[in-house]
This record gives structure tokens, C-alpha cells and sequence, in this order.
């Protein structure tokens, strides 16, 4: 069982080409896109549980200098068609 | 994937663009009418049972949710509202007759009493009357590249008519039967292309889809079985009200000899010509459309859009076949100047799709007690793929994809805004991918 979480951040001027770089190296970070509006970028998080969604949030993501603020969701059901 | 899903509609086009140059060998021994009927009763009992198959087989030996048959017909009992509120039995009644039965006699007839070569100026037609559609109607943004395509199209047709009529004043003259099928061929083919996909999944079929993925392909093909026998379904009263009324004597005299060859329809079945059209130019580019929309995956644009720029291939195969393997005459420095044009218009319209097209995300706060039916009806509208529900400051995220920015406002405004229980609606346009795996 997986759990996805969507990771919004906003991110200090000038940081983000240095905050995507660090994204990159997190395995656990399968997307990373530049928005525009409130945040600026997103992040997709796919783990095994939340207690690993914890592990990578406090321990990889949230030491990224540059990062002002984030909001993270977790997805709870997803429909495609 | 991605590769794989583009390499499949390359696939199929290829393989339609084979039809005009083996049909025109069976149209010289046997009916138009008997070819067309034979393809499409054939293909359709296949796709059904495939269907039908793929439902049994999931019920009684996969590990799946059961897929019920009953789902099916409250498909069909459905009211379709991207098209005319019509049930969808009947949509798939109007796209039966008008994009297969019409479709397929203007183009047969055309090939039959033209050219190959003359004929595919249906598919440029088509696309300039398709694109007149998309900018009249649905207001899509014409673009140096669009118009650029557009050129190239009038430009080919251009040459394609010079030759034949250059060609006509030493030879055989074009009939202007031949070209009255030809304009019922790129109409039909317009409306078959815009109106294929105008039906919506009910919130039972997206539940069911979401929970076992063989319901989507076994609906595609039961929608075209259904299409294609409900079409020939058709074929009988057309002929007979052709036979009474007699606008054209060549059909006329096409009919009789369909009914007099209904002895020996086992033969024809059995030719290499006829089996050739019915698996590898009917049934199996189908299968590869299908697998390519069912399993797409790129991010950079989407299955209709890749199907767009890539439909232009079959004009290009078969004037190239017609030549190669047809007794199709066109002076060669003229078909090299027209896959040449064509090879660069695949290019403007590719440079067209990607430059306009869309990505972004929507988020959505929403009124308590709506989780159950709210995600359903957002992913009905067109141009929202997923549907996705959150825990956090935000309760939906939408990911859309259009063709345009306009789009995307039209999609806001006026369908997203529509739906009751909506607190706040942000979009967030997405910009650039950094990291995909």
C-alpha cells in the first residue's frame, strides 16, 4: 500500500534552480513541476506508509535551504478516466 | 510508453493508408457495396465479441471486479449531453450511419470512380473543414503554425487537382460523381472525427473503471462493434431508397451486383485482399488506437492531439502504395513535392499543439458532504483527466490538459463554476516539468 502526498512550496527569490536540484536527488519525489500562483513549485511524494512520508519530509525535504513554506496533502483516492 | 503509445497511431495509420490500393484490386472483380459490407459486418461481430469476451473472461478467471453487463446498457439508455441530449444508443446510431455507412460509400465510390490520388483530397478536406469547426465553434486559436498547416493542405490539394486535371485533358476525365463522393466522404469523415468521442462515462462506469481497467476496453469495443454493425444495419434501406430515388447509375448498378454476389460471399470472404482489410486495415489499427489511448502516458500532449498531428500519414501511405503497388499514375516529381509538403506539415501542427497546449492543475475547496458524487461530475468535463481527493488546506485537485488558454477559462468559468458546493477554485498553471519517472 502506497501513499501519495502532494508537496505545495514556495520557495525564496533566486532559490529555486537550487531547491529543483535537491528535489532531484530525493528518490521518493516522483514529479517536480514550476507552478504559477500561490506556490511555485510542486512536488509529488510516492512512500510505503506515512511514517515514511514523515521520514522523507523531515529528514530530506524540509533541511532544503531555500524552501519558504510548504503545504502538503495527502491524496486519499484518485480517479482517472 | 510514451514512444510506444505514438509509435501505435504511426502503426495504424500506416496500416489504413493500405485500403485504397488493395480495395481498388477487389473493386475491379466484385461490389463497392459488398467490400464495405463485408469489412464492417466482419470487424464489427469481432469487436463485439471481443468485448463481450474480455467481460466473461474478467468475470469468470481474473481476479477483478466483476464487470455487469447491465452497466453496459445504462450506457446505452444514457443521455448523451455532447450530443444533442441524445440516449447514446442513438448517438452510436448517427455515428453508425453518417461516419461509417456514408463515410465509407463517398470514399470507396470516390476511389472507384477517381483516383487513389484524387481521393485523398478528402482527408485534407476533412482536416481544413475540421479545423474550421474547432476555430468557429470551440473558438481554438489559429496560430502562424495552424494557418501554416492549413496552407500546406490548399497547397497539396492544389497540386493533387493540377495533376488530375492536366491529366484528364490528354486521358480519362474526372466524373463529377467522383467528385460528389468525395465531398460526402470529407464531410462524414468530419463529423466522425468531431463527434466520436462526445460521450460521456455515468458516475457508475468511472467508479467501476477506477476499480478494474479492462471496463474501459471492453466499452471502446463494444461501442465500435456496435458502431460499425448498426452502420451496416443501415446499408440495406440506403441501397433500396438509392435503388428508388437513382441519383447515380454507376451505385445503382454496384447494388444489383451486391445482391446478385450474396452466393458467393464465402469466396469473397476468403480472399487475401478482403481478409488483409478486414484484420490488418480494420481490426488490428483499431486494437493499436485503442491500446494507445487506453495507455497514454505523455505529458507533453494528449492522445487526440498526437492523433491529429499523425492523421495526415494516411494520405501520405496511400498515394504512396496507390503507386508503389497500384495502377495509380502521378508523375513522380510531384509526389515527391506533396510527402514533402505533408512531412513538414506534420511539423506545424506538432509546433501548433505544443505552443497552445495547457497543463495545469486545479484546486478546489468544496462544501461539506460532497465527496461522493463532486469528484465524478468534475471528471466528466472534457479536459479534466484526474481527479484527485485530498486531506489538507485544499479538498480536490483537478489535472487538466487543453488545447488552448481560452480553453482552460471556458473549462473554469463556465463548466468547474457550474457545479454546486464549490467554495474556492484556484488554478495553478504548470509551467515546466523538472522530474518525471
Amino acid at each position: 500500500m502506497t501513499v501519495k502526498a502532494l508537496i505545495f512550496c514556495k520557495i525564496f527569490h533566486s532559490s529555486t534552480k537550487r531547491v529543483v536540484e535537491q528535489f532531484n536527488q530525493i528518490s521518493e519525489i516522483r514529479k517536480v513541476f514550476s507552478l504559477t500562483g500561490d506556490y511555485d513549485i510542486l512536488c509529488e511524494v510516492q512512500v510505503e506508509n506515512t511514517e515514511m512520508l514523515y521520514k522523507v519530509f523531515s529528514e530530506k525535504i524540509d533541511p532544503i535551504e531555500g524552501i519558504a513554506k510548504t503545504n502538503t496533502h495527502v491524496i486519499m483516492k484518485s480517479w482517472e478516466k | 510508453m510514451q514512444n510506444k503509445s505514438i509509435l501505435y497511431i504511426l502503426v495504424a495509420n500506416v496500416l489504413w493508408s493500405f485500403i485504397p490500393t488493395v480495395v481498388s484490386d477487389l473493386f475491379n472483380e466484385f461490389s463497392v457495396v459488398m467490400i464495405i459490407f463485408l469489412r464492417f459486418s466482419i470487424s464489427g461481430v469481432i469487436f463485439l465479441l471481443l468485448g463481450v469476451g474480455l467481460i466473461i473472461a474478467n468475470n469468470r478467471f481474473l481476479n477483478m471486479k466483476n464487470i455487469d453487463f447491465s452497466l453496459l446498457l445504462s450506457y446505452l439508455t444514457t443521455k448523451n449531453e455532447g450530443f444533442f441530449g441524445m440516449r447514446n444508443l442513438l448517438y452510436i446510431a448517427c455515428l453508425g450511419f453518417f461516419g461509417i455507412t456514408l463515410q465509407i460509400i463517398g470514399y470507396f465510390m470516390a476511389i472507384k470512380t477517381t483516383t487513389i490520388s484524387f481521393t485523398m483530397v478528402g482527408f485534407q478536406l476533412s482536416i481544413i473543414l475540421i479545423a474550421s469547426y474547432e476555430h468557429g465553434v470551440k473558438l481554438e486559436r489559429l496560430d502562424v503554425f495552424k494557418i501554416l498547416y492549413l496552407l500546406i493542405l490548399v497547397f497539396t490539394i492544389g497540386i493533387i487537382i493540377f495533376v488530375k486535371l492536366r491529366e484528364s485533358s490528354v486521358n480519362v476525365e474526372v466524373p463529377i460523381l467522383g467528385i460528389y463522393y468525395l465531398i460526402l466522404f470529407s464531410i462524414t469523415m468530419s463529423f466522425l472525427h468531431v463527434a466520436l468521442n462526445k460521450d460521456t462515462y455515468n458516475n457508475k462506469e468511472i467508479i467501476l473503471m477506477n476499480e478494474n481497467k479492462y471496463y474501459k476496453i471492453a466499452r471502446l469495443f463494444i461501442k465500435i462493434g456496435l458502431i460499425f454493425l448498426i452502420g451496416m444495419s443501415f446499408l440495406f434501406p440506403f441501397l433500396l431508397i438509392n435503388i428508388l430515388i437513382g441519383i447515380d447509375d454507376l451505385l445503382i448498378k454496384e447494388i444489383f451486383l451486391f445482391f446478385n454476389e450474396f452466393s458467393n460471399i464465402f469466396e469473397i470472404m476468403f480472399q487475401w485482399e478482403t481478409i488483409f482489410v478486414i484484420v490488418f486495415s480494420t481490426v488490428v489499427p483499431f486494437l493499436l488506437i485503442f491500446l494507445a489511448s487506453m495507455y497514454w502516458t505523455p505529458y507533453n500532449l494528449t492522445y487526440s492531439q498526437w492523433s491529429s498531428i499523425l492523421n495526415i500519414i494516411e494520405p501520405i501511405g496511400a498515394i504512396t502504395f496507390g503507386v508503389l503497388f497500384a495502377t495509380e499514375f502521378f508523375p513522380i516529381e510531384y509526389l515527391v513535392i506533396i510527402i514533402f509538403l505533408l512531412l513538414i506539415s506534420i511539423l506545424f501542427r506538432y509546433a501548433h499543439e505544443s505552443r497552445n497546449k495547457v497543463n495545469a492543475y486545479i484546486i478546489i475547496n468544496k462544501e461539506k458532504g460532497l465527496l461522493k458524487n463532486l469528484p465524478l461530475d468534475l471528471l466528466k468535463i472534457e479536459g479534466v483527466s484526474k481527479v484527485e481527493s485530498l486531506v489538507g488546506t485544499y479538498d480536490l485537485i483537478l489535472h487538466v490538459k487543453t488545447n488552448s488558454i481560452r480553453d482552460i477559462y471556458d473549462l473554469v468559468n463556465n463548466k468547474i463554476n457550474s457545479l454546486k458546493g464549490l467554495k474556492d477554485v484556484k488554478i495553478l498553471f504548470l509551467d515546466k516539468i523538472k522530474k518525471f519517472k
